[in-house]
């Protein structure tokens, strides 16, 4: 474990008033601490001789704080490799709207962050750029795809951290890098200047170390800055939570289900309702999901690898060879179940105001693992890790995760919530009472 | 068919040799994902 690099999650907001902020000195202290570590976490892919930003950034809303940018969002003037020996040499000639919205808001680009391949793989054991370390034990993975920014976030390297999540790439390297990860109601976030994994099923999110810091960055980017002020920690008297009794506390570690279970009570403690509820039709949903994400990446690479797919991973490009074997039929019947799915599952927001999972059912693995024994269970890392947020990109709801303790082994776990579509600032305020309730009872 | 899914693999740049075990069991899988589907979407006639 890294003892003594992770940043506290000081708010933000302290620094944002603070007339003796000197954003120069904050960007001096994290470029030595990338320097310095991400040697050890290959947690940057490019980190830049001197942040990007607007001249005038003091005078602006983030006043020069910063964000590392997963390197499949276009930065004109820098490369973005996608995490991908194909993409090595390329360098973007535009700069993707969302990262245009923050930088026009004050904040500083220091650098685009490490990933899996094409973002097609949770673990971030990239084979081209370097596995991305997990800072609470060096020998286990970050998580990702959006590993590279969780760790960034976690070490302190940054403020903020951009990432994608098309089956849990934000919420899954939060949970095991301990921060928070949001991925946000889908299409409210542009993926305009991103790399795609999978068009319909792709969400924007960010990494930070704070509920409150991922809904400043939130309100930026969806130019929603007046809603800033309205960010509090909602109260959870009467508050609904919904805890799925089907497949999402299937297959649980003992020690994420010990931490579930006693993030639970105190929200319970605290004088929120606990509602059981059964979630419709996921495993479905999950295989539907699969078949519109697998079949979108293989069309997409399919033309973009230009004959070349043997240089891709051997992980991604099997993925990529089991979407080619998906028919037209195939791939339009799911979308058309798509629909219903999602229309049956919404639902379940009749019963309660959120629902809570643990975000993923193991901590991280360690890097050499491809199996895990949960309780005596064998079960594949891949599977065990994106079981609990996938469900959520067919569905498109907004879902965060939220640290909720450490394991018996000091690795982190994650608790996710998710609100009902459009909702977002009520799934933020509710996570911001929760956090502020775990911290307050940790 | 055998031909046509060489043809097609070979446009990504590989052989179907080399990878027809991962190829064959996923179009046998998403066939019956189909099937389970096509359960889902009943007599609906509206498109996606």
């Amino acid at each position: 474990m890294m003892t003594g690099h992770f940043e506290a999650a000081e708010e933000l907001s302290k620094i944002l008033k603070s007339r003796r902020f000197d954003a120069v000195e904050r960007w001096e202290k994290q470029r030595k601490k990338i320097l310095e570590l991400n040697p050890l976490v290959n947690a940057y892919i490019t980190v830049f001789d001197k942040p990007l930003c607007r001249k005038d950034f003091r005078k602006r809303l983030l006043r020069g704080l910063t964000v590392a940018v997963k390197d499949v969002f276009h930065v004109s003037g820098y490369p973005t490799t996608a995490g991908s020996k194909l993409f090595a040499n390329r360098v973007s000639s535009h700069t993707a709207p969302v990262v245009e919205k923050l930088l026009e808001a004050g904040a500083a680009v220091n650098g685009k962050t490490n990933l899996h391949e094409f973002a097609f793989g949770v673990s971030n054991i990239n084979p081209h750029f370097g596995a991305c370390k997990n800072p609470f034990d060096l020998a286990r993975v970050s998580g990702g795809s959006s590993g590279g920014s969780a760790v960034a976030v976690a070490l302190g390297m940054c403020d903020i951290g951009l990432g994608t999540d098309t089956a849990g790439s934000v919420r899954i390297p939060a949970s095991f890098c301990g921060v928070v990860g949001f991925k946000p109601s889908i299409g409210s976030l542009s993926t305009e200047g991103v790399i795609p994994l999978s068009w319909s099923l792709d969400h924007v999110g960010t990494l930070s170390r704070s509920v409150w810091e991922t809904a400043v960055a939130y309100a930026v980017m969806t130019n929603k800055v007046k809603e800033i002020s309205k960010i509090t920690p909602a109260k959870l008297e009467r508050l609904k939570i919904g805890v799925p009794i089907n497949y999402f506390l299937e297959y649980l570690s003992h020690d994420v289900r010990e931490m579930f279970e006693q993030s639970l009570k105190k929200m319970e403690a605290k004088g929120a309702e606990l509602v059981d509820i059964h979630v419709p039709d996921v495993e479905k949903a999950v295989r539907c999901r699969t078949v519109i994400g697998f079949a979108e990446s293989s069309a997409y690479h399919l033309g973009v690898c230009k004959g070349n797919l043997a240089v891709y991973g051997e992980d991604v490009k099997q993925r990529i060879v089991a979407g080619l074997s998906i028919t037209a039929v195939g791939y339009l019947t799911a979308l058309r179940a798509r629909k219903k799915l999602v229309a049956k599952f919404r639902q379940v927001f009749n019963q309660v105001d959120v629902l809570a999972t643990p975000t993923t059912t193991i901590t991280a693995h360690r890097i050499d693992e491809q199996e895990i024994d949960v309780d005596g269970k064998i079960i594949n890392v891949r599977a065990a890790t994106l079981r609990n947020t996938e469900p959520f990109n067919l569905y498109g709801v907004p879902s965060i995760s939220i640290p909720m303790g450490f394991s018996s082994k000091g690795l982190p776990t994650g608790l996710q919530l998710v609100a009902d579509f459009g909702e977002d600032f009520k799934l933020l305020g509710i996570a911001y009472g929760v956090e502020k309730l775990f911290k307050t009872s940790s | 068919m055998e031909k046509a899914v060489e043809k097609l693999l070979r446009i990504a740049g590989i052989e179907y040799r080399d990878v027809k075990n991962r190829f064959d069991d996923s179009a046998w899988k998403n066939i019956e994902i189909l099937e389970e589907l096509l359960e889902v979407v009943e007599d609906d006639d509206r498109p996606f």
